[in-house]
């Protein structure tokens, strides 16, 4: 056993140890409990999993807050928006979809077009 | 509580209020004892102006749940409840969705939801046992609007895609050529079925006067048909079925651009909703996972409403 706190080489990370604690959820303990239980296993481990998703995506959400930002020209988004300065506007339209892809992305994956599931993925850390 | 009540046990389902079974000595008739929730949301009426409502559509011939008796005494049950008589069946989206047994036959069946919504929509204002309602609206569309983005500065909600799907509302929704009363919560996951067919709508508790195209969309919406996206009404059947079934009740017809922008703001209606269930987890009132996950699908709706109003479908103010 290590001394230390901190990783040692071949010890598996945190985020493997998440994803096998989801899987171990979804497929060894859930298939046997009853509906109840099973349902509010399953939450659980959906919710862990968006966690996941949610830190892998931490630097992407920033850098898509920053993208609508520049769209609205430095401006609060939401006054721009509910004024009507930006109606149809292409820059900021952009730059939601990419906000919302990626939003997305951490509640239900299943649900974007394969394009923007790649794009999303190609920026998890 | 009195002896002759056999069990009182708290049902699943309900999102917002609480429900309980309740049996009855020497009844064969089963009971649904509704209470408010510890948290609830600002939309969402008291228990006793839902009873009014729900006594107002069935008498109007609505296929809701017999309404029975309202109850101020908080002496009996802890607090003020309504009691209905049980209607049978799976109300669960996910399950009606696929379980082919359940609903009968599913293109009657949307025909059948279709003429339900037509006979809520026979309530006219002036109904003088809904006078808690208030005066209609003017211009229900937007004032509904109004409501929601009250409901985020409440709940200091930045949500920059939620606010163009909003302002893209302010420019396409229609102004409404009648006002009804709207169930305003009527989709799959809120009415039963049985293996022959529908047993009686639920969850009254939003109603409110409006375009009668509110709750045509927000049954045929995207984000109501539990993964069936390809049946457009409620993920059951087809949507011009459920069109036919209420023109045919009603004598009006469907406004179908109408219908197209309304479903916008079901999306954004739902989650604004779905930001309020999320806060009653975040504010420590009512700390709950479900209620936590419930906030999250925002996000979702959000994605398909940015998708559902692209630049080249936006007309100038």
């Amino acid at each position: 056993m290590s001394e230390t706190p901190h990783l040692q080489t071949g010890e598996p990370a945190g985020e493997d140890l998440l994803k096998l604690s989801t899987s171990h959820l979804r497929t060894r303990i859930a298939p046997g409990l009853e509906p109840e239980a099973r349902y509010n296993v399953l939450l659980a481990a959906r919710a862990a999993e968006m966690a996941w998703r949610d830190c892998s995506l931490a630097a992407a959400r920033e850098e898509a807050s920053r993208g609508i930002a520049r769209a609205v020209n430095g401006q609060d988004p939401i006054a721009a928006i509910r004024s009507g300065q930006r109606d149809g506007d292409v820059v900021l339209h952009g730059a939601l979809l990419a906000m919302t892809a990626i939003a997305t992305y951490s509640t239900r994956p299943d649900i974007l077009k394969d394009k923007e599931r790649s794009s999303v993925e190609a920026l998890c850390e | 509580m009195p002896d002759s009540v056999l069990t009182v046990g708290p049902l699943r389902g309900g999102a917002i209020q609480e429900n309980w079974l309740v049996k009855i000595k020497d009844f064969d008739v089963e009971y649904v004892l509704r209470t408010d929730a510890p948290a609830t949301i600002r939309s969402s009426h008291s228990r006793a102006e839902e009873f009014r409502i729900v006594q107002t559509a069935y008498a109007a011939g609505a296929r809701a749940p017999r309404p029975v008796l309202y109850c101020e005494d908080a002496t009996i049950f802890g607090k003020p409840f309504a009691l209905y008589e049980k209607a049978e069946g799976v109300a669960l989206g996910s399950r009606i969705v696929k379980d082919m047994s359940l609903g009968g036959d599913r293109r009657e069946l949307t025909r059948m939801l279709g003429r339900e919504l037509a006979k809520i929509h026979r309530v006219l204002p002036g109904d003088p046992d809904l006078a808690f309602l208030g005066v209609p609206p003017v211009d229900p569309a937007r004032t509904h609007l109004a409501q929601l983005r009250d409901t985020l500065d409440a709940l200091g909600a930045k949500r920059p895609a939620l606010e163009w799907g909003l302002r893209w509302l302010d420019l396409h929704l229609p102004h409404a050529e009648r006002v009804t009363l709207v169930h305003s919560d009527y989709r799959t996951g809120n009415y039963l079925v049985d293996d022959t067919g529908l047993t009686a709508i639920l969850d009254w508790e939003f109603a409110h006067w409006g375009d009668p195209h509110f709750d045509i969309a927000w049954f045929c919406a995207k984000c109501w048909r539990f993964g069936r996206t390809d049946l457009e009404a409620g993920g059951i059947g087809p949507r011009e079925d459920f069109y036919v079934g209420y023109e045919i009740e009603s004598g009006a017809s469907i406004d179908r651009d109408a219908v197209a922008a309304y479903e916008v703001l079901a999306h954004a209606r739902w989650a604004v909703i779905a930001l309020e269930q999320g806060e009653r987890h975040s504010s420590g009132r009512e700390p709950s996972l479900e209620l936590a996950l419930t906030g999250r699908i925002a996000a979702e709706l959000e994605y398909e409403i940015v998708h559902m109003t692209p630049p080249g479908r936006w007309r100038q103010a």
